[in-house]
């Protein structure tokens, strides 16, 4: 056990102590809650808009904190060579990976609680504690097909590549899936496409915890989530055997 | 008794073969260096010992395992050619978390003394200078108290005094009974850390054998003198292998410097500054390898 968990630790405080990493995964779901969720609405909207919000920024944190410590992190450390020199050193098998997923889900739940503080403390909402372990519990099951999507981009991204892939997958996601705006202020035809997109479902979910939705697709949601995370996670370890195998 | 071999292994990728049919074998208690230009194939040797690719053909055994065994790597230090290390992670943490990948790791403390990490063991790695990085990555190679260690390339792009350093750590080690095997392009380095040296060219085997031996292998001299001949000249006469400019004069390469002094006096009586040397292991290598 031992391994796995100095692995987990070490993985959470390199990435901890990397300001260009840090920064902006647990500062711009914060800032951009405040300002859309929290300023910019007005009057009788205030409080839908927090709730609804409070779901997307949640699950753009987590996504967020999956695609750049993973898919970032991975492409770099396999591109110049630090995952050979663990490969070839008797490192147990999984902790690599679980570090990863570990790793995104704290920092997931970090950007969480803060999104929550926020929430509460200054949109004036009311949270019950079931509603916040089940956030956490979404939110972190999430991380694993997030994760997977980003192990994908680490296994095809060159350490240059990476970063650009990660915009180009990050802000599609969020907008189309509803993460930044309210799903029902997106255009129809944009609507129909956030089925097929991971982060829709999630926040889907989210919605129905919040209470902003009447929670009788929550199940269908869980079921297409599964569905796409064995998906990815298949094609994640495809990718990855591919690239080792020489 | 052998630790390590590879039998009749090739490799190729695409077109090149990075292996040729190569054989090594590395015995309990040696530090044998890996001897060879850029692309000669030593990395693919070192890589193919490691497990991390898989020859075409022939077999690679370390410790009586196949090396992508857990129980083979647990045995084995390793330090490879690495352009990306966590750098926020502090030395200390880096060799802790290193550490619990074995069974019977070294104490910290004495990790820091063995590869010369005083002073820098709270730093972080990315605030510390090329050469020591190097010694924190020898730091993580023997940190699990392993029986073989491979060095791939140790001390590329290290100054001299660091190199030295290194060099100081890994006899250190050999001394308590550890085998090495290390890959380099540098021959300062094999003749000055291995007792045996394998020359390797085209992914084959070239020469086998001591320092000494293998630079005795070569009957050349190299015979330096300052003259007025024209270097084209110099290089008709009878018994020059080579001549190249040498600061103000020419080298001359040569098995017979009695010979080729005896046509030159008669042609340039002012001829000086007469220096025979016998090759070093330089010499030897570009030799054999030409």
């Amino acid at each position: 056990m031992r391994p796995y968990i100095l692995e987990i630790r070490y993985e959470f405080l390199s990435l901890l102590r990397m300001p260009r990493f840090a920064v902006p995964t647990l500062l711009l779901p914060p800032m951009f809650y405040v300002f859309f969720g929290l300023i910019m609405p007005v009057g009788r909207f205030t409080s839908a808009a927090a709730k609804t919000l409070l779901a997307g920024y949640c699950v753009f944190g987590v996504l967020c904190a999956a695609l750049w410590g993973i898919g970032a992190i991975t492409a770099a450390e396999r591109g110049l060579g630090w995952l050979e020199v663990k490969r070839a050193s008797p490192m147990p098998q999984f902790s690599y990976i679980t570090a990863k997923l570990a790793t995104a889900i704290l920092f997931g739940f970090i950007i969480q609680c803060t999104l929550m503080a926020l929430a509460v403390f200054a949109g004036g909402l009311h949270l019950e504690p079931a509603q916040i372990l089940q956030l956490t519990l979404l939110t972190s099951a999430a991380a694993i097909p997030f994760g997977a999507l980003g192990f994908l981009v680490g296994a095809v991204a060159s350490p240059q590549s990476a970063p650009g892939m990660i915009n180009l997958l990050a802000f599609p996601l969020a907008i189309i899936s509803g993460l930044w705006l309210p799903a029902e202020a997106l255009p129809a035809g944009v609507r129909q496409i956030a089925p097929v997109l991971p982060p829709y479902h999630v926040v889907e979910v989210a919605l129905a915890i919040l209470g902003r939705r009447s929670g009788e697709e929550t199940g269908m949601h869980l079921a297409v989530l599964a569905g796409m995370t064995v998906l990815l996670l298949g094609a994640a370890a495809v990718a990855w055997r591919r690239h080792s195998a020489r | 008794m052998v630790i390590a071999e590879l039998r009749d292994t090739t490799k190729r990728f695409g077109a090149i073969t990075a292996l040729d049919n190569f054989n090594l074998t590395i015995q309990r208690g040696q530090i044998l260096a890996l001897l060879g230009r850029n692309g000669a194939g030593k990395t693919t040797a070192v890589r193919c010992l490691l497990g991390l690719v898989t020859p075409d053909s022939g077999v690679a055994r370390v410790f009586g395992r196949d090396p992508r065994e857990q129980r083979a790597r647990t045995h084995m230090g390793i330090m490879l050619q690495v352009g990306r290390v966590p750098e926020s992670l502090r030395v200390r943490e880096h060799i802790n978390l290193f550490s619990s990948y074995y069974p019977k790791p070294m104490a910290l403390s004495e990790v820091i003394e063995a590869a010369g990490l005083h002073g820098i063991e709270n730093r972080q790695f990315g605030a510390l200078s090329g050469g020591q990085q190097q010694r924190v990555l020898f730091g993580l190679a023997i940190c699990g108290n392993p029986d073989l260690l491979i060095l791939d390339e140790p001390t590329a792009g290290l100054d001299v005094e660091s190199r030295r350093a290194l060099w100081q750590h890994v006899r250190a080690y050999a001394t308590r009974g550890g085998s090495v095997l290390l890959t380099t392009h540098y021959l300062e380095e094999a003749d000055a850390l291995a007792d045996r040296v394998v020359l390797i060219h085209n992914g084959r085997t070239h020469a086998d054998g001591s320092a000494q031996e293998i630079k005795s292998r070569t009957g050349q001299r190299s015979l330096r003198c300052v003259t007025a001949l024209p270097p084209a000249a110099v290089a008709a006469l009878q018994e020059v292998d080579q001549v190249e400019p040498f600061g103000a004069g020419l080298q001359i390469l040569t098995k017979n410097p009695d010979r080729v002094l005896a046509q030159l006096f008669p042609l340039d009586p002012a001829l000086h500054g007469i220096e025979i040397n016998t090759p070093g292991l330089e010499q030897a290598f570009l030799e054999m390898t030409a």
